[in-house]
Formats: C-alpha cells, structure tokens, sequence
C-alpha cells in the first residue's frame, strides 16, 4: 500500500510530468519524422527533380529534332549537288585522277614534267571516318614564271581539292632571262576519305 | 537512468534523424534521377551544311 501512495505521488509531481511529457514529445515527433515525413518529403523532392531533368531533356531533344529537320531541309535543297562532294574528296584514293588532273594542267601550260612521285597509300589503316586523309605528290618541273604562275592557279582551281605544301623556284643554269626555265619544285597534296 | 538523461538521449534521437532527413532530401535534390536515356542522344546536334561552299565548288572547273 506504501509503495502504490509512493508511485503515486511520484508521478504526479510537476517536474516528473514535464520530463515524461518532453521524453514523450521528442520520442513520438523522432517516430513521425521517420516513418511519416521522410518518406513524403523524399517522394516530392524527387518527383521535383525528375520533372526538372525531364524538362531539361525535352528542351535538348526539341532543338536537336529542329536541328535535324533544319539539316534535312538544307539536304534536300542540295540534294542534286551532293556529287560534288564525292568529287572534290572522294571516297577512294583515286590516284589516277589527281595525277591525271596535274598532268593535263601542265601540258596545258607546255610545263615540263621532269620528276613526279606520289606518296604510299595505306588502304589497310583504319582512320577515323571524319579524318580526311592525305595523298601526297612530290613534282618537279622546268618551267617559265609565267607558265608556272598559272599552272599553280589552275590546279587550285579544279574541282578535286589540292593545296600546295611547299613550293620552291630556282633559277635554271642554262636559263637567258631571269624568268624562263625556273626550276620548279612542288609539294601537292590530295585529300580523300 | 535519471530521466534527465532519457531526455537528452530522445532530443539526440530527434536531432539525429531531422539531420538525417535534410541530408536525405539534399541527396535526392542534387541527384540526376533519370539515367536511363542514352546520353549519346542528349549531345546537342552541331553539323551545317553550308550552301556558300557548295556554290564555290560548283564554280570550281
């Protein structure tokens, strides 16, 4: 009977209520916050940041479906002129022609062709499908100044694209005048794909 | 146990899982959710055709 009168007037003391009523608080708002308010929160901020990444993506594939339709339109317009590509860089190597090409430009200009190499072609080599590749052309001539000039207009004036690496004039020994029969030596080179 | 320390160890708990909880949502905020999408497909498209190039090589001989 003393024991139960003791309890009792334990627990009704102010201090006594106030700690269990805190003790009670925190440990009920911990279990709410875990199994009740962690689990909402988390679903609406990650549905928050799906939608933001999902508009993000939408905003990319919509410039790039403009993008492609832009492109296909500009393809379709210049649809019938697509062979110039495969002309001014072709496919293949086609040494034949660039060779070709210099010879008839030359003998156009009465330039005489004294030397005349290409450069290995390596059809094995893989290179990336973007790289152009480079054909090389070591040509040497005796020509005049004059010849010479055009000869270098009209090779870069042909379709299939060449530049011109290195280029060196000298004076030939049996030469009159300071521009007839320079010695001529040119570094061509051919792209393809 | 004194009941003061039970109610320091609930307040610990307490703090303990809002931390918790605010480092839960800040992952979930900072974290790209969607990944199944090829990211090859999500690279902004950059090629152009360009119709002046054309005409200068179609004046080309």
């Amino acid at each position: 009977m003393d024991r139960q009168l003791l309890i009792k007037k334990f627990l009704t003391r102010k201090e006594v209520k106030d700690y269990t009523y805190a003790i009670l608080f925190f440990v009920i708002s911990s279990f709410f916050t875990l199994f009740a308010i962690k689990p909402a929160l988390s679903i609406a901020f990650s549905l928050r940041r799906q939608a933001f990444d999902l508009e993000r993506i939408n905003a990319i594939y919509e410039k790039n479906i403009l993008k492609l339709v832009d492109i296909q339109f500009k393809i379709e317009n210049i649809r019938d002129k697509t062979y110039l590509l495969e002309q001014t860089v072709p496919k293949k190597p086609e040494t034949k022609t660039l060779v070709d090409n210099i010879k008839q430009v030359a003998s156009a200009e009465g330039i005489l062709i004294n030397n005349l190499s290409l450069s290995s072609v390596d059809l094995k080599k893989e290179v990336e499908e973007t790289k152009l590749r480079l054909l090389l052309i070591n040509m040497e001539t005796t020509a005049e100044f004059a010849a010479a000039h055009s000869f270098i207009e009209k090779i870069t004036q042909q379709k299939r694209i060449k530049t011109i690496k290195n280029l060196k004039i000298l004076k030939g020994e049996n030469s009159s005048t300071d521009s007839a029969h320079l010695k001529i030596m040119m570094e061509i080179e051919g792209y393809y794909l | 146990m004194k009941q003061k320390e039970f109610l320091i160890i609930s307040i610990t708990i307490f703090l303990t899982i809002i931390a918790w909880l605010i480092a839960d949502i800040y992952h979930i905020a900072t974290t790209e959710q969607i990944k199944l999408i090829n990211p090859k497909v999500l690279k902004p498209v950059n090629i152009n055709i360009e119709a002046e190039t054309l005409k200068l090589l179609e004046e080309k001989k």
